[in-house]
């Protein structure tokens, strides 16, 4: 269907959704139709007056009073001429209907009506054409007529990628009809977002002395003060930093230090003229502006409220900076920033040296034989999520294998309820309607670690070791590790140890075993490290350990912390030398924490596998964004893990489920024999940590083909809900069992537990940080399930994210899935959201949605 | 075969389709009024042999399109030739000649809408209510509303136009 065919049929569904529901029905017109025709042949005369009293309206609309008069007095005479006064008719409205106008006005263009919009405009304009309401909606219909006629050359702009240019900034607008941007209730939050920050002694943000760091700083010869393009104006009312960028610069994003902070300005290709007019919070949404700085608004750069959708679309994704000018964590402002990319081909992955390893997705399995048991480690990773949000952010869609699905569910963090006593997490089961699947129900299993307040954390022992070569001297990499490593040396004490070892350039060490709390001399050490195009990894990780075994903290944190964009030349070359170097040291209470950097050099599959080993995580940074979280908020959980070797075990009842299928954690799959095996290794669960793990499950009566879950399995282990039997006989009461074309599987008897109403039985074993012997702890289910919509608002945005990472992964279990209805679900379980993460979430989803529309 | 039509059965039978049809091209219900009533004079006072509703009705479309035309081109919102021909296929393919059956499917489609879906459109349409008002009802965002009333109107779309074929079949 074609733009405009789509534009009519859903104009059409409207107009009898406003007839059929809302009454809206067509006037019955016949008595006035046949009394003009009476009266015209009567009374040629005064066309005017009798067009004004026939028409159910509007004087205002000249022509169609001069055509109806012409056409009256065509009947009697054929011949006339008319005399109308406009003013006359103007009269008929007055000052008084100018609020209903504007209304009237606000929901035609809400619903893109562009046109009816203009005419009450123009209606208006006769009332009080001096009116600064009346002119900022004439303003507006104009340009939203503008948008809607060029449409079609502006997309194709956009999707040549050439955006907006010359073409609107030579267009007839100006700031005179300046539009909110991105939408006034967008303003609104964010004030409100600004003002919290400034409750918390933000207030002071000194905007001058920060616009100086930017304009001397960032493209310095290209802003307005030395008679370049860039502008950069400040809005104390939201404490936000607009800023303005000629796309011709063709800037890349820019990266700026003040020792403190790093900041991020990419307006380079979105030519956007922020006017500094505000928005009056007692306008209408399109009625004016007042003198009060509220809010900045953004005339002519083509962008307007209707359109932000399809700007989001288009890959673009406004976002907001926190720019940390004081260093002490407290954003001082933020800067707005647009992302654009005005050749797509440059974020795609093809033929990067990106590698990611293959994921072969869970299928599902029956609940029959050893199959009903499920068995995996635990996965606090998140690095999946935040290198796909880079891929998308930069405009393309994320190699399928890139997108661990549990990673993304665990880069949220979830309200679970802390463990009691002195068990190290909570666990707890939620039921409920599968969202993509009617037919299925969605099973969460949550663990959630204890929290252990910043003063109670045992001392650390860190040892970074890091990529220094050639391939960091990029902005997001090196430069972007250096304000990482800054905050997170702001976190530590002074029983607090740090080590730096490089395993590129010329040295091993660059500083030597320091006090957490000799900031100068390790911001010093930081400061001195810079990217070399040599390599020399000899000294690398063998050194890396060595000095974290010399300090070893018994009872503390012992770490060594990797950063890298994926040049592993750490000394050990073979990765699987290298992978038992590190279980090894693992096993002695060292642990790796690996952070990823960068793009197109990322050895994501390497890396994770390397943080497994290691007893770590691994996490990817963008941004400092990331940075902070990472280090700064979750330093608990990063650093410090409360349970190692982390197992879980479910059983299902053939009773209650006829298959499952979990969802994610493909390479944490275990053996169901390797649960009670202390040498296997699992992962880890740090301080305050959240887990998520969620499964697809079809219940017993369900129809539906299912390939490979009828075929039974051969062992027989004990179970709890059922036995297999030798015969296929009357014993069988497996609620599949007789099913037509079924492969004859072995029988199952159902054993008394199975008749608990039980759905499962979830089993955990963890070890202590440094204990080598496991505990066991086991839950059940009862088998009740709740739909969708009445889950925990948690359940729900976990939900959306796992059917969000279905999708980008073209996942064949993706069901009824689409990326609008992941919006409707996230957006409807934002929930409190104070970082903003989930936000961020819906915004991802809409630029996924764009592209994979092209 | 022509049936002689007095102007007050053509103005009952048809008026209320022809009104519509100028809402589908963009008239508010104003305009819609306006250029019905001008759509019928103009017809009425010409000689005029009816045969049938179907040629009836495509008569006074096309007139009623004109009329539409010749009222927005002054303001330079004129449609391009393409949007009226994408606007005449819609309504030739889902309406016709009688829009009371395009209403009917409606309403079918309409008894299954249920949950969230049901409740937007009935807060839009027929209390009238402001996104962000329904928003607040329904403990959505504003854009969440603007999405499900979008799917929803999709799928009623897609509901209808089904029946419609069934129908006719």
């Amino acid at each position: 269907m074609t733009d405009h065919r789509q534009h009519y049929a859903d104009r059409l569904v409207d107009l009898a959704l406003s007839e059929r529901v809302g009454g809206e029905t067509p006037s019955d017109l016949s008595e006035r139709i046949l009394a003009t025709m009476q009266e015209s042949a009567q009374e040629p005369v005064q066309p005017a007056r009798r067009a004004a009293h026939t028409r159910t309206s509007t004087p205002a609309r000249l022509t169609c009073a001069v055509s109806v008069g012409l056409l009256a007095a065509a009947i009697a005479f054929a011949l006339w001429t008319p005399p109308v006064d406009p003013s006359s008719l103007a009269k008929t409205y007055t000052r008084e209907d100018l609020p209903k106008l504007v209304e009237r006005f606000n929901r035609l263009i809400d619903q893109q009506r562009y046109e009816e919009a203009a005419l009450i405009a123009e209606r208006t304009q006769q009332i009080a054409p001096e009116d600064v309401v009346v002119k900022s909606l004439n303003e507006k219909a104009k340009f939203a007529l503008w948008m809607d006629e060029n449409s079609e050359r502006i997309d194709s702009e956009f999707a040549r990628g050439l955006l907006l240019t010359e073409n609107v900034a030579s267009n007839p607008f100006d700031d005179g009809a300046p539009i909110v941007y991105p939408d006034a209730s967008v303003w609104q939050e964010l004030t409100i977002r600004r003002k919290k920050f400034a409750a918390v002694g933000a207030a002071d943000a000194n905007f001058d002395e920060l616009i100086d760091l930017i304009t001397s700083t960032v493209k310095p010869d290209t802003w307005k003060d030395v008679g370049g393009p860039g502008a950069i104006d400040s809005f104390r009312g939201n404490l936000s930093l607009v800023v303005k960028q000629r796309q011709s610069l063709g800037a890349p994003n820019v990266v700026m230090h003040n020792g403190q902070s790093l900041y991020k300005v990419s307006n380079n290709r979105l030519d956007l003229r922020f006017s500094q007019r505000s928005f009056g919070s007692n306008m209408p949404q399109f009625g004016g502006f007042d003198a009060n700085e509220q809010a900045p608004l953004l005339a002519g750069a083509g962008v307007q409220v209707n359109r932000l959708p399809t700007l989001v679309e288009k890959g673009f994704i406004p976002g907001f900076f926190d720019v940390d000018n004081a260093g002490d964590g407290v954003p001082d402002a933020q800067i707005v920033e647009a992302w654009a990319f005005h050749d797509r081909r440059e974020a795609e992955i093809p033929g990067s040296a990106e590698e990611y390893t293959p994921i072969h997705e869970n299928a599902f399995l029956p609940v029959r034989g050893p199959a009903a048991v499920s068995t995996f480690s635990v996965d606090v990773d998140t690095a999946s999520y935040s290198n796909v949000r880079r891929m998308l952010k930069s405009g393309a869609l994320p190699h399928p294998d890139a997108v661990r699905i549990e990673e993304f569910v665990n880069y949220f963090s979830y309200d679970y309820a802390p463990p009691a006593g002195d068990t190290p997490f909570s666990a707890s089961m939620e039921l409920a309607g599968c969202p993509w699947n009617e037919k299925h129900q969605l099973l969460r299993v949550a663990l959630k670690g204890k929290e252990i307040p910043p003063q109670e954390r045992p001392a650390a022992n860190l040892v970074f070791l890091l990529d220094v070569s050639g391939s960091m001297d990029e902005y997001n990499k090196l430069p972007l590790l250096k304000q990482a490593m800054k905050l997170l040396i702001g976190e530590l004490r002074k029983d607090d140890r740090v080590t730096i070892v490089v395993y590129a350039g010329e040295a091993g060490l660059a500083l030597d075993t320091t006090a957490g709390d000799q900031t100068i001399k390790l911001h010093d050490a930081i400061d001195a490290l810079h990217a070399d195009g040599s390599t020399n990894g000899s000294a690398g990780i063998q050194l890396a350990y060595e000095k974290a075994i010399a300090n070893f903290i018994k009872g503390g944190i012992n770490r060594v912390i990797l950063a890298t964009d994926g040049d592993l030349n750490v000394g050990i070359t073979a990765d699987d030398a290298l992978v038992e170097f590190i279980k090894d040291k693992a096993a002695s209470n060292v642990f790796l924490s690996v952070l990823g950097f960068g793009t197109g050099n990322l050895k994501d599959g390497k890396l994770e596998k390397l943080a497994d080993n290691g007893n770590g995580n691994y996490a990817y940074l963008d941004n400092l964004k990331e940075a902070r979280k990472v280090l700064v908020e979750q330093i608990g959980g990063s650093l410090i893990a409360i349970a190692k070797d982390v197992k879980l075990q479910l059983e299902f009842n053939p009773a209650q489920v006829r298959a499952y299928r979990l969802i994610g954690y493909e390479n944490r799959i275990l053996a169901a024999e390797d649960f009670d095996d202390d040498a296997k290794d699992a992962g880890e669960i740090g301080a305050g940590h959240t887990v998520t793990a969620l499964y697809e499950l079809v219940p017993v009566g369900s129809k539906e083909e299912i390939p490979g879950i009828d075929d039974a399995g051969s062992e027989e282990p004990p179970l709890k809900y059922q036995r297999t039997s030798e015969s296929s006989d009357e014993s069988d009461s497996s609620p599949d069992a007789g099913k037509p074309g079924a492969a004859k599987p072995k029988a199952v008897k159902l054993t008394k537990a199975a008749e608990s109403g039980e759905l499962l039985t979830l089993a955990l074993r963890y070890k202590r940080p440094d204990g080598d012997v496991s505990t066991k702890l086991e839950f059940t289910l009862p088998a009740e399930s709740k739909a969708f919509n009445k889950a925990s608002r948690d359940f729900q945005f976990a939900a959306s994210v796992a059917s969000f990472a279905m999708l980008l992964r073209h996942s064949k279990h993706a069901g009824s899935a689409s990326f609008a209805a992941v919006e409707e679900i996230a957006t409807a379980a934002l929930g409190d959201d104070q970082e903003g993460r989930r936000a961020e979430f819906v915004d991802l989803v809409r630029v996924a949605e764009g592209l994979s529309k092209k | 075969m022509s049936e002689r039509v007095s102007p007050a059965e053509l103005v009952q039978r048809h008026q209320a389709d022809v009104w519509r049809y100028l809402r589908l091209l963009g008239c508010d219900r104003t305009l819609a009024d306006d250029l019905t009533q001008e759509t019928f004079l103009e017809v009425i006072c010409r000689p005029f042999d009816y045969r049938g509703r179907a040629e009836a009705g495509a008569y006074l479309r096309r007139v009623a399109r004109n009329r539409f035309l010749m009222t927005v081109r002054k303001t330079r919102r004129v449609p391009t030739p393409e949007q009226l021909e994408a606007a005449e296929a819609v309504w030739a393919e889902n309406v016709g000649d009688d829009g009371d059956l395009y209403l009917d499917a409606l309403d079918e489609c309409l008894g299954q809408l249920n949950g969230r879906s049901a409740e937007a459109i009935d807060l839009q349409y027929r209390q009238g209510l402001s996104r962000e008002r329904i928003a607040e009802e329904l403990n959505m965002q504003p854009d969440g509303v603007k999405t499900l009333l979008r799917r929803t109107r999709e799928l009623l779309r897609q509901c209808v136009e089904r029946r419609l074929r069934r129908d006719a079949t």
